[in-house]
This record gives structure tokens, sequence and C-alpha cells, in this order.
């Protein structure tokens, strides 16, 4: 006989609202049905609105890869205008990306753990993350919602003692994550709990068209910065990390091994601001017209945005795609055929941020 | 051999003192190049109300008639457009966060620049109002208002 | 960026074409330019190469109906609810609402420009500007 259970829109596993409607038969889950919508503010009618004002207005659609959303507005109106940023500007806002890869993949391991209820190392993966807060405050001023991307480039400057801290900052993170990677990959318990659960096939990954983390942890090799270079990832190369296996294991371990790729990149970076001239920001003559794309990868997938002038200040049209959007729909093949112990520990494998699927 | 760091991990964590600060009875420590909230000059501001269009949250009102700024406090979001945006250098931002509060906060200045447009047209057309009745030109300049907050 | 503009029944053969050389779907966009409600198609192909096909809709006082991908290519159904329900353009065997309250009726569409009425320029100014949509 069948029972409804609604793993209803607030539950203290997610951070976030979303509503999956379950049919049971005993302890196997059936059936599943996604709602979402439940955060849903309007913002493409919204970004409709002086392009400068609206730069300030792209980075608070999610809090945590804030960065990434505002950078690739500014790409996209910039693709509008024709306008060049300069070099300094590009390297700033390289490193100001790849650090915030650091802050939120230490959340989401944070965040897995949690759900499996090993809550000592969730609150060392927290306490390793205001390390990187700390940096954040430093450079920009505020430690989440920084501020400093415009139209054009950047607003505050990285001079030679920032830099030199910078790389301080570096050694010391690059020793903590090697002792979470410890305590992590060597453990029995841990593994023993995630392998061969929510598996995603191969096929499946590419039929729905998922993205970031999900996809790398199934066997394709799809990283925005590896297939479509954007700032300076033309001349820092980037070879994406991938892991067969497709369960929440494999999903886990690609988080884990980037974190070092992230740091290695910082490190190559922060030499190149030498010797550049200390131009921040381009100003544009003509005012935004036509359409035009950008791509970017924040660490929860591909990021797309769509923007179209009409020749004044006002914009005509926004369209935001985020990494969430694309995965969403994979939740509920994954699920049909577990146990109901599993299913808070698959989606948070999928690291969901409604406030990016809603808008 | 991860048992064995996890433990090591557990008796650190014993017998050293806590990593977090005893937050309302120390103060928050913070660095420099902070973004607090943001106050005006009044003897640099030449009202030309650049700060009011310019503003993502609609916060300021620029008071030409009477020459004060408003500055609603609890509606602004410290991005600091403003003060990268005012021509005269009149807006400079803080570096220690508003306490807590139970009711919301309004901010008046008023402004005593006398190269302000608006103060030198009016000043002009008084002298001028005094010439005519008197037939002579006045001798002393008023005395200035002086700056408020409420 | 460049789009090329096809009809919808050439559409259906292209994503067939592109499925099997193992292209992948980003999105679909849909734009309202005042006459028409344009559909745009996003696909990466290669490396730093993207191929995008516009498919445009003639508006005649809303319920217009355009073909679905989604038996072709699975990613696409989220898209194709909200691009339904939010300029209320029906796609087959698509049910229309994701996001959005029963009550409100597709909010990002806008009202068909009327042409201003031409009138016979004064003997000095010039004569008035057309109102904008």
């Amino acid at each position: 006989m069948r029972t409804t259970i609604q793993f209803g829109p607030q539950h203290p596993v997610w951070i976030e609202p979303l509503r999956l409607k379950l049919t049971m038969d005993g302890e196997i889950v059936q059936d599943a049905l996604l709602e979402a919508g439940y955060v849903h503010k309007g913002l493409e009618k919204k970004f409709q609105w002086d392009y400068n004002k609206a730069a300030y207005l792209s980075e608070r659609v999610c809090a945590i890869c804030t960065q990434h959303h505002s950078t690739c507005f500014c790409l996209a109106t910039e693709g509008t205008m024709s306008l060049e940023v300069p070099r300094r500007a590009q390297i700033i806002r390289t490193i100001m990306l790849e650090l915030e890869r650091l802050h939120s993949h230490f959340l989401a391991i944070g965040l897995t753990l949690e759900a499996i209820g090993f809550e000592n190392l969730f609150m060392l993966c927290f306490r390793d993350r205001e390390a990187v807060l700390d940096v954040f405050e430093r450079t920009t001023g505020n430690r989440v919602l920084h501020g400093i991307n415009i139209v054009g480039g950047v607003t505050r400057n990285i001079g030679p003692e920032m830099g030199k801290e910078i790389l301080d900052f570096c050694d010391d993170i690059e020793k903590r994550s090697r002792d979470l990677e410890q305590m992590i990959i060597k453990s029995y318990t841990i593994k023993q709990r995630m392998q061969g659960v929510g598996i995603m096939s191969e096929k499946l990954a590419k039929d729905l068209c998922v993205v970031g983390p999900v996809a790398r942890g199934s066997n394709v090799p799809y990283d925005v910065r590896h297939d479509a270079p954007y700032l300076m990832y033309k001349e820092v190369k980037v070879t994406p990390i991938v892991e067969t296996g497709g369960d929440c294991w494999a999903r886990s371990l690609v988080r884990v091994r980037e974190l070092f790729q992230s740091i290695d990149i910082i490190r190559r970076l922060v030499p190149m601001l030498e010797g550049t001239p200390d131009e921040l920001f381009a100003k544009s003559k003509v005012l935004p017209e036509g359409e035009s794309i950008a791509r970017v990868e924040p660490p929860r997938g591909e990021l797309f945005y769509y923007v179209k002038g009409k020749k004044s200040k006002e914009l005509d049209r926004v369209k935001i795609r985020t990494s969430t959007y694309a995965n969403g729909p994979g939740i509920v093949p994954l699920i049909k055929g577990s146990h109901l112990a599993d299913v808070g520990l698959i989606t948070i494998t999928f690291d969901p941020c409604i406030g990016c699927f809603d808008r | 051999m991860a048992m064995r760091k996890i433990l090591e991990n557990i008796v650190k964590n014993a017998v050293s003192k806590p990593y977090t600060s005893n937050y309302p009875f120390t103060p928050y420590e913070h660095f420099p190049g902070t973004r607090a909230d943001v106050t005006w000059d009044g003897t640099k501001c030449i009202l030309c109300g650049l700060c009011q269009r310019s503003c993502p949250a609609e916060c300021i009102i620029v008071n030409k008639e009477e020459t004060k700024i408003e500055y609603m406090n609890t509606q602004c979001i410290r991005c600091g457009y403003c003060v990268r945006v005012c021509p005269n250098n009149a807006i400079s931002q803080n570096e220690v966060y508003t306490k807590p509060a139970r009711e919301k906060l309004t901010v008046y200045t008023l402004v005593t620049n006398e190269n302000a447009p608006i103060i030198k047209k009016r000043k002009a057309e008084a002298l001028k109002k005094l010439e005519q009745a008197d037939g002579k030109p006045v001798p002393e300049k008023p005395e200035p208002a002086k700056k408020h907050e409420k | 960026m460049e789009a090329k503009t096809v009809t919808q029944a050439e559409l259906q053969g292209i994503v067939h074409g592109l499925k099997e050389r193992g292209a992948r779907l980003i999105t679909i966009v849909g734009v309202d330019t005042g006459e028409n409600i344009e559909v745009i198609y996003f696909f990466h192909t290669g490396i730093s190469q993207t191929e995008n096909y516009r498919i445009i809709v003639p508006k005649h006082g809303g319920n217009e109906e355009i073909m679905s991908i989604t038996p072709l290519i699975e990613g696409a159904y989220i898209a194709e609810n909200e691009l339904s329900e939010m300029f209320g353009v029906k796609v087959q065997n698509i049910p229309g609402r994701f996001f959005l309250h029963p009550s409100v009726n597709a909010p990002l569409r806008r009202p068909v420009p009327t042409k201003a009425k031409e009138t016979t320029p004064p003997k000095e100014s010039a004569p008035p500007k057309e109102a904008a949509p």
C-alpha cells in the first residue's frame, strides 16, 4: 500500500525551500515530483534598469557565487559596447574568482558531512572558511557581496604588500586542506556511507545536459575554463578533474581535489601583477546596443548571461541561466528506487542553490 | 591512519582556548578599508544632485530650496557608489558598523558652502534688493548657520 | 554574436543532426520585440564555438503555439516551461506552469506598439517624435 510523504518546503537538511512529493512503498521511493518557485522574486523584470545600477543588482542573485554573477554580467554588457578591459583589472578579477571557488567548496563539503551526521568535520570546514573570508575583507571591504566589479573594470587595487599577504595565506590554507583531505579520503566510515548511493550513468548525464561537479563526477569532462576560456584562462591552462563512478563519493572527491587546483592557480597569478600599468577601469563612449552572451564557471556549474541593449541607459532584456537550473531535473531519476534516508544526502551532493534556480 | 589524525584533532581542541571571540563584550576588530555608512561634509557640497541620481537603493534626497541632504541610513546598502561619483569629494565612508537598533535612522545635513550655485545666487539677489531699497552697498555679511544632525 | 533565422520545421532537422554530432544544449531564451516574439536556441559544439538559431513567432493576441524539442533533448524541459509561462506562448505537450502562481499571466509580454498618426508638419517646427514602446 502506498503512502505519500512531503519532503516539504521547509526541511532541516536544506537551507532553501524546495518541494519534493514522494510516493513510497515501505522504505523505497517509487515516484517523485519536483516543485519550485517559493523564492521567485521576478528579477528579470527589474533588470530593465540603468546598466550601472544593474551591476549591483546582479551580485545579489546568489550570495555564495556573487563574484561570478557580477563578472558575467559585466562581461556580457562590455560585449554589447565593444569595450576593452585593461590587463590589471583582468588579473584582479581572476584572483577574486578563484578565491570564491575556495570558500564555496569548503561550504559544500561541510554541508555534505553534516547531512551524514559528522558534525566535528563540518565545524572544522567552516573554521577554515573564515580564513578565506578574512582575505576578502582585507581586499574588497566586505565579507560577502563585495561590490568591486563595475562595467569597465574594478574599483579597488591589489598592491605589492597585499600580494605578499595573499601568498602567505595560500601556504596556510594548503596546510589546512591537506589535513582535511587526509581525514576524508582515507576514512572508512565516510566511504562506506557514500559509495554506491545515487549513481548517475554517463548516458543520463549527457542526455540531461548537466553541468559542474555533477557532470565531472560521471566521466563527462565539461569545464568552461577549458572549453571556452575567458579572462586570464587563455594564458593559465586548466585541465578538468574527472572521476568515473557517478555516485555521491565521486562528486565529493571532485570538490576536494579542486581545492588544490585553485590554490595552484592563485600562486601563478599573483606574480603576474608586477610590471602591469596601473589602470583599473576604462570609460566607454557608446551606449549598449545589440545582443551579447557570456559564460563563466562558478563552483557549482556553468553560468550563462544574455544581454540585449536598446541604445539607451536602460537595458532591454537580460536572461540568466544558472547551474541549478540545469541540474534540477536530474534529481528525480536518481531518487526513484533509493531508500528514504538517502534522499537528503543525494540532493545535498548536487549542491543546490535555490535562490539561483528561482531568481 | 585517518583515525589517528582525528584523535589528534580532538585532543588539540580539548586543551586549547575557544576559537571564537566573546562578541558583545570584546569589540569587533575590523580591517582598514571596511565599508560602513556614509557622511557628508556640509562645507564642500555644491548641491549638484549626482549622488541622488546614482544611488541604486534610492536613499538620498537632495533638497535644493532648504539646502539640506536627507540620508536614510537603514535603507543604504553600503556600496560606495556615491563616494566615487561626487565631483568635490564631499562624501566619506566610515569604517565601523552601526549598532542594531529598534527604529529606522535618518540623518540630515545642512549645506553651508559659499560656492554652491544656489547659495551664491540667493545672496546676490538679497544684496541687490538691499542696494535698491537703501541706495548704498551693505557693509557686512550675514552670519553662517551651524551644521546640525538629528 | 550571430544567430541564424530558421523556420520551425527546419529546426527539428537541425537539432537531430546536432544531437548525433555530440553537441549540448545550453538554454532557450525568449525576447519580446514589440511586433513578434523571438525564440533563440543556444548550442555548444566545440572549443569556444557556439551555434545559435532563432525562430520568429508573430503575435496575434495570445496563445500562439510552437513545437517542442523535449522528445529529442530531455534537458529542455524547464526552459520550455519558463518560456511558455513568461510570454504566453504555448509549447506542445508541455504543462505551462513552473514558477508562477496561477493568478499571474505572462508578465514579460509587452503591448503591441500603435503607430503615431502622420501629422502635416507645421511651417516652422519639426514634426513630433514617435512614442517609444
